[in-house]
């Protein structure tokens, strides 16, 4: 096996899933998620910078997710496709339901959200993330809980 | 664990993602982007890029019928030749000429496209001929933009005067957005040409809610480009005169500082915009020498650590930025 061959497979295993989850709910279409992450581990594997740690790295790769998406989001229309077809899924209504309204929100609510409920970061981790201060990202997850069903988002 | 999380969870990737994904990104040359070296060898790398992005475009390009042409587009772009795009852009017919929009080197603020002209009637075509036009987006969304800078020349043109290639550029008349638009070409010829712009890599960062400390107007993001940097204030609805004089420190060259202690600084400046939706933008492609003179890098824009200008600093790290700092003009 190859360094690179190595280096991807221990990318993919760590952050492929969150990654590829993380760009379908920006870009709502399964092929467009697949296009970003691929630029994203094309960054990985060639033009990263030297990682002090593995949360560096992790920050990194959502860093490089979140401006491709929001490149590719202006650059191309998004689809409109209902989540569950662009993610080629069968959920059950209700959990439809609330990752529709997710990838519905604002691109600045839904990135702070998903970080937040599904990655785990803290709000002073999105904050340094995003480039934006610790009120901004808490502004916009109390904006975004207040656009979702309240029963779906628990703290 | 919460509800959200447990319906993303579902949401698992495709069959044979993890297989298609290791033999794209395997397989794949990598971009024009390229870990930080010192200047010197950047030189040189610019050089061998281009070398290699002339071999690339020439053996694969579409237009197979005029890799001459391909080699005079990379010629003008110059070092910049990396991040020259294809233009979907269409054919059109006038005034006996045929034109089309072949490719571009373009940000969110800055546009050169490289426009093919045919004479199908006679030898019309010079060296010296005025060229300048407007770029048009299809769906203009984020009104206030107002002002812009055009230019353009020929920069090719055959020695029997049928065929000749014109680099038409527009500096901060768009906004943000839709690569879609028209190129409305005064001169050499009246006409309008479709197009659909690929853009250069730009890394955004976004600024809203950062605390300016009173040296510059609430900001809204921060976009890198090899091209050009251009730092987006936000928008202001009530704007007037007199609660826009901070705009004012837009103005001015920008020096780019790198993790090395190394700094560049900005080939052309300007506060761009309109009172509502001001920009500074500050170029390092030359907009006023569309063949590129060769002394000029794309830039770097991996590897900055920060940015300033007059009296304002703004540290860059991990693609975020801030706190800005009060610096010694």
């Amino acid at each position: 096996m190859t360094q690179a061959e190595e280096l991807f497979r221990q990318v993919y295993d760590a952050y492929g899933p969150g990654l590829y989850r993380f760009c379908l709910l920006q870009m709502k279409n399964s092929a467009d998620a697949e296009d970003v992450l691929q630029d994203v581990f094309l960054k990985r594997l060639y033009h990263a910078p030297a990682f002090q740690s593995p949360e560096h790295e992790r920050n990194w790769l959502f860093q490089v997710a979140i401006n491709l998406c929001r490149d590719e989001w202006r650059r191309s229309r998004r689809s409109e496709l209902p989540l569950e077809a662009a993610a080629s899924v069968s959920l059950p209504p209700a959990e439809l339901s609330l990752l529709d309204q997710a990838a519905d929100l604002p691109e600045k609510q839904r990135t702070a959200l998903h970080l937040y409920y599904y990655e785990g970061y803290t709000v002073r981790e999105i904050a340094r993330l995003l480039g934006v201060t610790v009120p901004t990202v808490k502004m916009r997850l109390k904006r975004g809980r207040e656009a979702l069903r309240k029963e779906w988002v628990e703290e | 664990m919460n509800p959200y999380h447990d319906a993303m969870e579902r949401c698992t990737p495709p069959d044979g993602l993890r297989e298609r994904l290791e033999q794209a990104v395997l397989s794949a040359r990598p971009g024009p982007s390229r870990p930080f070296q010192p200047k010197g060898f950047r030189k040189r790398a610019a050089a061998v890029l281009l070398a290699a992005a002339l071999v690339f475009a020439m053996g694969t390009s579409a237009v197979a019928l005029s890799p001459a042409l391909r080699e005079y587009i990379f010629g003008a772009a110059g070092p910049f030749a990396p991040y020259v795009q294809p233009a979907q852009g269409e054919t059109v017919t006038a005034d006996g000429y045929r034109l089309r929009v072949d490719s571009v080197v373009a940000d969110h603020y800055l546009i050169v496209a490289y426009v093919e002209i045919q004479d199908l009637e006679g030898s019309r075509l010079r060296a010296d001929m005025d060229v300048w036009g407007i770029f048009r987006q299809a769906v203009p969304k984020n009104a206030g933009v107002t002002g812009a800078i055009l230019g353009g020349q020929i920069v090719h043109c055959g020695a029997d005067g049928k065929t000749a290639l014109a680099a038409v550029m527009e500096w901060g008349g768009q906004s943000v957005g839709d690569p879609s638009m028209t190129l409305e070409l005064i001169d050499p010829v009246d006409c309008s040409i479709p197009l659909t712009l690929e853009y250069a890599p730009i890394q955004t960062i976004d600024l809203s809610g950062l605390d300016t400390g009173g040296l510059l107007p609430r900001l809204d993001r921060l976009e890198l480009s090899p091209v050009g940097i251009n730092l987006v204030a936000a928008y202001r609805a009530d704007a007037t005169g007199e609660n826009t004089q901070d705009q004012e420190a837009l103005r001015g060259a920008l020096t780019v500082h790198y993790a090395d202690g190394t700094q560049r600084m900005s080939v052309q400046d300007g506060l761009r915009g309109s009172f509502q939706l001001a920009i500074g933008s500050w170029l390092f492609m030359d907009p006023c020498h569309l063949v590129q003179p060769e002394e000029i890098e794309p830039l770097d824009t991996e590897h900055i650590v920060g940015v300033s200008c007059q009296n304002w600093y703004i540290p860059i790290e991990n693609g975020a930025a801030g706190p800005i700092r009060r610096i010694q003009p």
